[in-house]
């Protein structure tokens, strides 16, 4: 026997005790793991999905709405603007890059987005099977979509699955397949932006929305736009939101302001994650502490048997690591399984979020499990002092209590 | 195989709230039987603390085998008694948390000796304790617990075993199987034996009989 099994027997002997000590450090483990995982892959995701994007333009309308419709794919666009639009700004001399997106429809809930081979170039994304989308009306899946080369299928209008208004007037044809990028183009079927504009100059007969749907025929919604120099992200917007009808927004400054909005929501949860914790860590020491006073009888028999007073330490503060230890690892294993379910079923996380990123260990585990065993070694502290401070004479005089 | 093992002269302790307490001066040799005798409160377990390395005396020296226990490192006194003396205490002391057999296991594992499995084995056979390695203290009756805590005493082979009142709470027929298992026992460990109580009836096993008087002595 050990100071390690002699912990291990006394946390065997008091089990009701150590699981409540788990169960609470393990609570707020799980939340500060999930808080973090999830946190911080939105946050990757933001940067990611944006990368390599400086300027979004589109139609007038609140700037974040803009940037989360045409670069995260997550709310409705602000509108369309004309293809002249589009036109003039290729021949913009700040624009190094411009990438048109012409949304509006959708299959079984994925979006359709028209846009040009720059697009998915932009994401690094490589096909999996088939080839690039070069002819009206072919198309590529991204990875989450299902879809298959040589599938064939009718856009939908609108952005919601449940629209019944079909685009019958020509079948898309799934060319390629894209290899996952864990960004938005995973949940996109990518095509011409020619294939949308056509599809909506013919609308059903009958379709009370004709007229508005042979507009968008003409219309882009989105430029995703890459500038020339740093100081033109600043001009650039300020430029056209002055001198046009167009909006120019800043994803990067959008998604901080957004972050710092969704921030005060997060910094609540961690507060309670760490409130859990530093509550678990009472609860240890209250339990180290009330085992003590019921065990220092035996702490006296083991120094009377020869061990020394650091070993009698080194028992309590096994025994508080161990069950910190216990309920960091059970709590980090549990945040991870929480995270994986959030970013599988909360639909707004799909496309942010890679459910398989979920169950990956993150430093964050590395320095969650040293606060955890910390914590074991905090509240063991004042007990073990104590114990090897134990008065052997006094005990054994007085014999168990 | 004689001389003196262990000796304490001019011993004193203060304890709080009471007067210090002087203690006769002890001299136990190898493999003596030595009684201390005296009634409660006369300080019989303080002097077994003393003289075992786990109380300093205010005054007076402790000699074990002619190292000057006080004097010692306190991990060196701490080796010294894990190795050297064995304990059977005056209510059993068998750690609930451990099984029978990680009890008496418990003497070489805090010791630091290596744990000689062939010898727990004797021992519990010896004492009637196998086909019982595996209980918990709380599932043995007060005769196995008594015999067990007997067998922790003597595993490292000890040059003394002390106990106290190993037979105060016994009957007399109990009383006299406990003192020859305690003879017994120190004589196959080699081991010489100290018995602190205030019962008189086991006076007679006894040659080498030291009393202390009522509430000790007040220390000049």
């Amino acid at each position: 026997m050990n100071a390690l099994s002699l912990a291990a027997a006394s946390i065997k002997s008091r089990p009701l005790q150590a699981s409540l000590c788990v169960l609470a450090a393990g609570a707020g483990f799980a939340l500060l793991s999930c808080i973090f995982l999830l946190s911080g892959s939105i946050e990757t995701s933001f940067m990611r999905n944006a990368e390599g994007i400086d300027v979004v333009i589109g139609a007038k309308g609140s700037p974040l709405q803009l940037v989360l419709s045409s670069v995260y794919h997550a709310d409705v666009p602000t509108g369309n603007i004309e293809a002249e639009d589009y036109e003039k700004m290729k021949h913009n001399p700040k624009i190094s890059q411009i990438i048109p997106l012409a949304l509006g429809d959708n299959y079984h809930g994925f979006r359709i987005a028209g846009t040009t081979p720059d697009y998915p170039a932009l994401y690094h994304a490589t096909i999996r099977d088939g080839v690039m989308f070069s002819k009206p009306f072919d198309a590529v899946a991204g990875a989450f979509t299902e879809l298959k080369v040589g599938d064939r299928f009718a856009g939908v209008h609108g952005l919601s699955a449940d629209s019944d208004d079909v685009h019958n007037f020509h079948l898309y044809q799934i060319t390629g397949t894209m290899k996952p990028t864990g960004t938005v183009l995973d949940r996109l079927i990518l095509t011409s932006v020619e294939s949308v504009q056509e599809l909506h100059r013919h609308p059903d007969a009958g379709d009370p929305d004709a007229a508005e749907e042979q507009k968008i025929g003409h219309q882009v919604t989105a430029l995703l736009v890459k500038v020339h120099s740093p100081i033109a992200i600043i001009n650039l917007p300020r430029e056209i939101n002055k001198t046009s009808n167009l909006l120019a927004a800043n994803p990067g400054y959008e998604m901080t302001r957004l972050s710092q909005s969704l921030g005060f929501g997060r910094d609540l949860l961690t507060a309670l994650g760490a409130g859990f914790i530093a509550l678990s860590a009472l609860m240890l020491l209250s339990s180290l502490a009330s085992s003590l006073s019921a065990r220092r009888y035996d702490l006296g028999v083991l120094r009377v048997l020869g061990a020394s007073p650091l070993t009698l330490s080194g028992t309590v503060i096994a025994e508080g690591m161990m069950l910190s230890a216990a309920g960091t690892i059970a709590g980090i294993a549990a945040g991870h399984m929480l995270a994986f379910c959030a970013a599988s079923t909360i639909a707004s996380l799909q496309g942010l979020v890679l459910p398989s990123e979920m169950l990956s260990l993150t430093q964050t585990d590395g320095l969650l499990l040293t606060v955890g065993l910390g914590t074991g070694l905090l509240a063991g502290a004042v007990p073990a002092l104590s114990a090897a401070r134990t008065d052997i004479a006094g005990i054994l005089a007085r014999g168990r209590a | 195989m004689s001389g003196i093992l262990l000796q304490s002269k001019n011993i004193s302790v203060l304890r709080k709230g009471t007067p210090p307490l002087a203690f006769p001066d002890i001299r136990v040799e190898t493999m003596e039987k030595t009684l201390v005798l005296g009634p409660s409160g006369s300080g019989k377990t303080t002097l077994l603390s003393v003289l075992a390395g786990l109380l300093k005396p205010a005054t007076g020296s402790v000699h074990f085998k002619g190292h000057d226990v006080y004097t010692l490192a306190p991990r060196a006194r701490d080796h010294l008694r894990g190795e050297n003396f064995g304990f059977v205490f005056q209510t059993l002391h068998l750690l609930p948390t451990l099984n029978l057999r990680q009890n008496i296991a418990l003497a070489a594992d805090m010791a630091d000796m290596p744990r000689d499995e062939k010898r727990i084995d004797h021992l519990m056979t010896t004492l009637g304790l196998i086909g019982k390695a595996h209980r918990k203290p709380e599932a043995l009756s007060q005769g196995e617990q008594q015999r067990a805590a007997i067998a922790r005493a003597v595993l490292n082979r000890p040059k003394i075993i002390m106990t106290d009142e190993p037979t105060s709470a016994l009957d007399d027929e109990n009383a006299e199987i406990v003192l020859k298992l305690l003879h017994d026992q120190a004589k196959e460990a080699g081991a010489a034996l100290l018995i602190a109580t205030h019962d008189n009836r086991i006076i007679h096993h006894f040659k080498h009989v030291i009393r202390l008087e009522g509430r000790a002595r007040e220390a000049a």
